[in-house]
């Protein structure tokens, strides 16, 4: 089995076409939001996971800390992605656990017979992660990754809206202009920039 | 709420198939006018409070555009010869479902075509292997209702260089300039352009009741929270439910339009909410279900005196589809733009509207300055890299911690061409899980389409360069496989060989029946057809209004 046939195939084409999502997702966002809600209420109780095994939910979130990794400022472990994929093994996107397990195992194989992948350095965890890094686990990992990271904090991740914070995004219910540098003072328009 | 219940075996005057940007006005002009209106919505009856700021759920799930209560798959394909392939991931043909449709989730860009769009055939002459051709109206016979729409679905802008006649202004200045709206400008003064507010289907102001934008930034994509956007489920639908005479029916999925033995529509089948199938009598029908839902309807509705479908002698239905092109050109700058605030664009550049036949192809369109995808985190992140960029690791965290608030798009919007090959049709295997044949897409631009994107690019890479942009990067012009603009398949026309609604929206061959959205359009305008589609439907109501009085109908 390749780890292409191995992916559900919404997951796959949620990555395959470059586009996002499931476009004949049932989704029933109150539902969603709940269960999410209730992920972020286990994550401040440090309570269990829902949907992931311990063990998957370390791997994981070791992938994801290798995407968004801490530096001068948070990363994914930190912000709490895991949580986020945790709600979202609920309802229509449970069959994208089959693709995490899967791609879990295929890490711990490929750490040696005698090491977990996150028994790995950082270091060594980034070179595994090559090898795969064109494969639908990985990708499936990035999305999930920059979801956890940047979705509102009420799916899970985003903890105290640290990837928010990390791009300067401010999510003030409403703005009043000036929004930016350039409209703030059109006469500055002169230094937009060095030129291309 | 809804002010009236019919029931299903009482003949209502109007079925009208679709609630969105032509389905609302319709709804509120015919039941203003007296008559008796069922409106078959698929989509849920979210209001404005329902909306949210949740990206995930919009954009990763679709909420607003998948069926919230079955799976409605479509397919795709490049050409006929293919066999077309299941879409899972975004359906090819884009739209919301949803009370007010597409409006709802609308970006809001509301230019109204020129003059010239009507008669680009006579003007320039035949394209091979197009369906080029001159609309049976002339804008000078919209104009009218180009201003019904400023004015009762509430525009702002400001007047341009280039403007078409009008008989009224706009009843609301434009909305505040943005940072990509000022770098826009700068470029495209320096190169001796003529850049303009942009014309907007949101309130700069409090208007007809409504508050105006609070440049929350959640717009392209999502409903609007504020009520600010003019979708017509916060102004035509209310105007409709309060005559006492409209009742909005959701969650309410046509198989089929019926005919009687003489050849008339008289009942709508349809699944209720609760998955129950019932039968609406009529007296007439208006299919207003977007460009890629009307023609399903008239070829899931065949019958042995309709053998390919309903109203479709010309054999025509479905064809002619037209997405209007595009192409992205990114950019950074030094300082922040932060255009993740505000509506998508505030500035727009339309010196290169009119096709000029010594470029070698047909086509003309705008290039508007926005955030695009970039408005949002996630999209930002996941689809907002340059692509010399890693897409993870530190070095990619570093880019996205600069990246968000400084990036850009120049985004242009263009013709696209009538091919008969590019097409809405049944697929023959994939269903939905009701059992209706799904949507099968059919579609490859014209090389003039791909041509007039990738022209509009070139100017674009010399606006940002000329606004002083750091970095400028162009998305590859390639043939689009999905489409959010639904136009052409069932296009307007006075010869019943070569159209399948006469000037009026009504079926050449079923008397009681029209159809009025995107399908109708018989050239593609330059990239931002709502506006014209609305006064379509404003146009159409009168006529139909005129007719059923007469009892011509």
């Amino acid at each position: 089995m390749n780890d292409r046939q191995s992916v559900s195939r919404r997951s796959f084409l949620a990555q395959a076409s470059g586009a996002v999502g499931s476009g004949w997702l049932a989704t029933q966002w109150p539902l969603f939001l709940a269960a999410a809600t209730a992920a972020c209420q286990r994550r401040e109780a440090a309570a269990g996971f829902a949907h992931l095994s311990e063990p998957l939910a370390a791997t994981l979130e070791a992938v994801a800390e290798q995407i968004l990794p801490a530096d001068d400022t948070p990363g994914a472990r930190e912000a709490g992605v895991i949580w986020f994929i945790d709600q979202l093994l609920d309802g229509p996107w449970a069959d994208m656990s089959t693709t995490l397990e899967a791609g879990a195992m295929g890490l711990d194989n490929r750490a040696g017979a005698d090491r977990l992948f996150i028994e790995l350095s950082f270091e060594e965890q980034t070179t595994v992660l090559k090898g795969i890094e064109n494969g639908s686990f990985f990708s499936t990992m990035k999305l999930l990754t920059l979801a956890g990271m940047f979705a509102m904090p009420e799916r899970g991740g985003n903890r105290e809206k640290t990837g928010w914070r990390l791009i300067g995004f401010v999510d003030h219910h409403g703005w009043q202009p000036p929004f930016g540098h350039y409209d703030a003072a059109p006469e500055d328009l002169a230094d937009a920039g060095s030129g291309a | 709420m809804t002010g009236r219940q019919f029931a299903t075996s009482e003949a209502v005057d109007f079925v009208i198939v679709g609630s969105g940007a032509a389905g609302g006005i319709l709804a509120k002009e015919l039941s203003v006018a007296g008559f008796d209106i069922v409106v078959l919505e698929q989509g849920p009856y979210r209001r404005t409070e329902d909306f949210n700021h949740d990206e995930w759920g919009v954009f990763f799930e679709n909420e607003l555009s998948a069926h919230p209560l079955w799976n409605d798959p479509q397919s795709f394909r490049a050409s006929e010869n293919e066999k077309a392939q299941p879409q899972p991931a975004l359906p090819p043909a884009l739209y919301a479902r949803t009370v007010g449709g597409s409006s709802v989730h609308f970006s809001g860009n509301y230019w109204r075509f020129r003059p010239v769009d009507f008669m680009e055939r006579s003007l320039y002459g035949s394209i091979a292997g197009t369906g080029f051709a001159d609309w049976p109206i002339s804008y000078q016979e919209l104009e009218p209702y180009y201003t019904m729409v400023d004015w009762q679905i509430g525009v702002s802008g400001a007047p341009g260089p280039f403007d078409a006649p009008r008989s009224k202004p706009y009843p609301l200045p434009p909305l505040p300039i943005k940072s990509s709206g000022a770098l826009l400008e700068k470029g495209a003064r320096a190169l001796g352009l003529h850049p303009e507010p942009a014309p907007l289907a949101i309130l700069s102001r409090p208007f007809n009741g409504r508050g105006p934008c609070i440049h929350c930034g959640f717009c392209m994509g999502f409903g609007c929270e504020a009520g600010a956007k003019s979708s017509t489920l916060v102004t035509m639908i209310p105007l409709a439910e309060a005559t006492g005479r409209c009742e909005i029916r959701p969650l309410s999925t046509v198989f089929r339009i019926e005919t009687d033995a003489s050849g008339r529509v008289n009942e709508v089948v349809y699944m209720d909410a609760e998955g129950a199938m019932q039968s609406q009598k009529a007296r007439a029908v208006i299919l207003a279900a977007n460009g890629a839902e009307t023609p399903r309807l008239l070829f899931l509705s065949e019958s042995s005196r309709h053998p390919d479908g309903l109203s479709n002698g010309s054999g025509l239905v479905g064809k002619y589809l037209m997405g209007n092109a595009h192409s992205e050109t990114s950019a950074w700058f030094k300082e922040p733009l932060n255009d993740y605030k505000s509506v998508q664009v505030s500035r727009i550049i339309l010196d290169f509207y009119e096709s000029d036949p010594g470029r070698g192809f047909y086509g003309g369109g705008a290039i508007d300055g926005r955030p695009l995808l970039d408005a949002t985190p996630i999209m930002h992140a996941a689809f907002g890299v340059p692509p010399d960029v890693p897409t993870w690791g530190r070095e990619f965290k570093r880019f996205l911690k600069h990246s968000f608030t400084r990036k850009m798009a120049a985004f242009a919007s263009a013709t696209s061409l009538p091919l008969e090959s590019n097409n809405i049709t049944l697929d023959p295997e994939l269903k939905d899980d009701k059992g209706r044949a799904a949507i099968r897409v059919t579609y490859r631009d014209h090389d003039d389409d791909l041509a007039i994107a990738g022209f509009l690019q070139q100017r674009a890479v010399e606006i940002l360069e000329a606004a002083g942009a750091e970095r400028i990067w162009a998305h590859d012009v390639v043939p689009a496989t999905l489409q959010a603009h639904l136009l052409g398949t069932c296009r307007m026309g006075d010869d019943p060989a070569t159209s399948v609604v006469d000037r009026y929206h009504r079926s050449h061959e079923v008397p009681n029946l029209f159809m009025c959205d995107g399908s109708s359009l018989v050239s593609s305008g330059r990239g931002q057809p709502t506006m014209t589609i609305q006064a379509l439907a404003f146009r159409a109501a009168e006529h139909i209004t005129r007719f059923a009085r007469r009892n011509e109908i």
